[in-house]
């Protein structure tokens, strides 16, 4: 083993005093499912903003890779291959599903002026389209691909989310509650594509409401609560962690 | 007859320069989501380079170059491109008002520098005599058909740029981070450097576009580059279709038949003032009409792009 894909250490995020994120430890091994559960406010997702650079931490660091990551423009993030996804069903409302999928998968090179002008974005434009192609087929949103994001239903903008991020070739990819919203029978096919793209030597990191979806597809589950992880372990480990229940799955359930 | 006939001509010609403006600011306000308020500027800069460096009957400005028109033209799309970095690279690092308030205080800049910088500008006198492009090959009012020949030659050649850019990786990956920023940079894409790539082609394509203007004018003053040529340039647009591909063609012509027509109406001395007047309050009608009837303009986004994905 090469060791952790991305370190996270002591990790702090505070907000006009107040602590989002405190003192995080988190270490995820490459080719792993880790999902992070938690009530709402727990941190989670000022977590993600930390590591994908879209808030500089107060305290800590990042490292994926081996390399420090720690406050770096998120583009600078992205291009190492740490490609996160948002909350909010969001993307880009005036390009159709298409369109977005292929804005993820286009390659800087192609996608300046300049190869606009000289028109050398052809010579890739198809092998994108066949990768394209192929997730949306993966997703069951091949007959919407040419349906403008502003008039899908939230549940299948969170799929284009990820299929569109997923087109940016991530090496790990960060989802926020990537099944909120989405229809049962789509949260299959979610899950189903999250074991492949896993199985095909990605690391993903979740965060989730929906505990059943969560447990089913991780491997490993933090359990954060008030900025900080109170519980780690196996899906199974954890759900009979007394501490977890107490905090979050006792009243949920 | 032949009077009302080269009143359109001429009214056609201003609404292809306008078109032309339109093009530009649909390139940069409506793909790329960046609100510029002080094209007017940018469009003063590249006319006054062109006329500094080309004219030659003013002899007591300090700078006369004597330079070809040629390279009038270059020279003036290069400062426009140049102004374009100078107020893009701090003003597009935040977020878009300060963009917005940047730009409109540029043009003003401008203006007021072309007033006071007497020296090199000749200030609210300004050039009334130069040369200008294939004048050999006609006079009076057959110049009047040539030019508008050579402003609609460039509204073709901008559209098919437009076109270009807009069907391109480059254009969806515009449209694409004008209503989500962060999206976009979670994909790796440096959004501000294509920001500022754009606005700086922008600038380029202002100052290059010009000296059309001023040749069409006949002079060169301060009062030709106020804030009403940003405003009728945002009207065309907003009329024909913010972020569609013919909108602001279409806009442009439609707002400048309908405005320039208005002051086709006769009227005594007194009225003249009201009359002059007239003009703002029929663009005023016009803007309010499509907002009400087609919010989104004459044309939109949507069909200038559907089918555009591809393939698929």
């Amino acid at each position: 083993m090469t060791g952790p894909i991305l370190e996270v250490n002591r990790v702090t995020k505070v907000f006009g005093g107040v602590g989002a994120v405190r003192g995080v430890d988190m270490s995820i091994e490459p080719g792993s499912i880790t999902a992070v559960i938690g009530p709402n406010g727990a941190g989670k997702t000022s977590l993600f903003n930390v590591v994908t650079g879209f808030e500089q931490p107060t305290e800590g660091t990042v490292r994926f890779q081996g390399e420090d990551v720690t406050g770096l423009e998120p583009w600078r993030v992205s291009q190492r291959g740490l490609i996160r996804t948002f909350q909010t069903p969001t993307g880009f409302p005036a390009l159709s599903v298409w369109e977005n999928l292929m804005v993820g998968g286009t390659e800087d090179r192609y996608e300046g002026l300049w190869a606009a002008l000289r028109g050398t974005w052809r010579s890739d434009e198809n092998a994108t389209h066949q990768r394209a192609r192929r997730v949306l087929s993966d997703l069951g949103l091949w007959d919407l691909r040419d349906t403008l994001l502003a008039d899908l239903p939230p549940g299948d903008v969170k799929l284009v989310d990820f299929a569109r991020q997923l087109m940016a070739r991530p090496v790990m990819v960060l989802l926020d509650e990537p099944a909120s919203g989405v229809d049962p029978g789509s949260i299959d096919r979610l899950a189903t594509l999250i074991r492949q793209v896993r199985d095909d030597g990605m690391t993903v990191l979740v965060i989730d409401h929906n505990i059943g979806f969560v447990l089913g597809i991780a491997d490993r589950v933090h359990v954060m609560s008030l900025g900080r992880i109170i519980a780690s372990g196996t899906p199974e480990e954890v759900v009979l962690d007394p501490v977890v229940i107490e905090v979050y799955l006792g009243r949920s359930a | 007859m032949s009077g009302v006939l080269l009143f359109f001509v001429g009214v056609i010609t201003l609404a292809g320069i306008y078109a032309i403006l339109a093009m530009i600011l649909n390139l940069e306000a409506g793909w790329a989501g960046m609100w510029d308020l002080g094209l007017a500027g940018l469009v003063a800069v590249g006319g006054y380079v062109f006329i500094i460096t080309t004219q030659q009957t003013h002899e007591d400005v300090i700078l006369t170059p004597h330079w070809p028109m040629w390279a009038g033209i270059l020279a003036g799309s290069v400062a426009g491109g140049l102004a374009a970095l100078i107020i893009g690279v701090p003003s597009l690092r935040v977020r878009g008002e300060y963009f917005l308030i940047t730009t409109l205080a540029f043009a003003e800049v401008i203006r007021q520098l072309s007033i006071n910088l007497g020296s090199v500008t000749r200030g609210t006198v300004g050039f009334n005599q130069f040369s200008r492009p294939f004048e050999s090959w006609a006079t009076g009012a057959g110049y009047r058909w040539l030019l508008l020949a050579l402003v609609w030659l460039v509204v073709v050649v901008v559209y098919l740029l437009m076109r270009r850019l807009g069907y391109s990786p480059y254009g969806r990956l515009l449209r694409g981070f004008r209503d989500n920023d962060p999206v976009a940079r979670s994909l790796g894409k440096h959004t501000n450097r294509h920001r500022i790539q754009t606005f700086v082609l922008a600038g380029l394509l202002y100052g290059a576009v010009a000296p059309l203007y001023v040749w069409f004018i006949r002079t060169v003053t301060p009062s030709l580059f106020t804030s009403e040529v940003t405003f009728v340039t945002w009207t065309a647009l907003v009329i024909g279709g913010i972020a569609s591909l013919r909108g602001p063609v279409i806009g442009a012509l439609i707002l400048l038949l309908v405005t320039e027509a208005a002051s086709l109406v006769q009227g005594s001395g007194e009225m003249a003032v009201v009359l002059a007047s007239v003009r703002f309050i029929v663009l005023g009608i016009v803007l309010i009409l499509v907002m009400r009837f087609r919010p989104e303009g004459l044309t939109n986004e949507r069909d200038a792009f559907a089918g555009a994905s591809g393939k698929g």
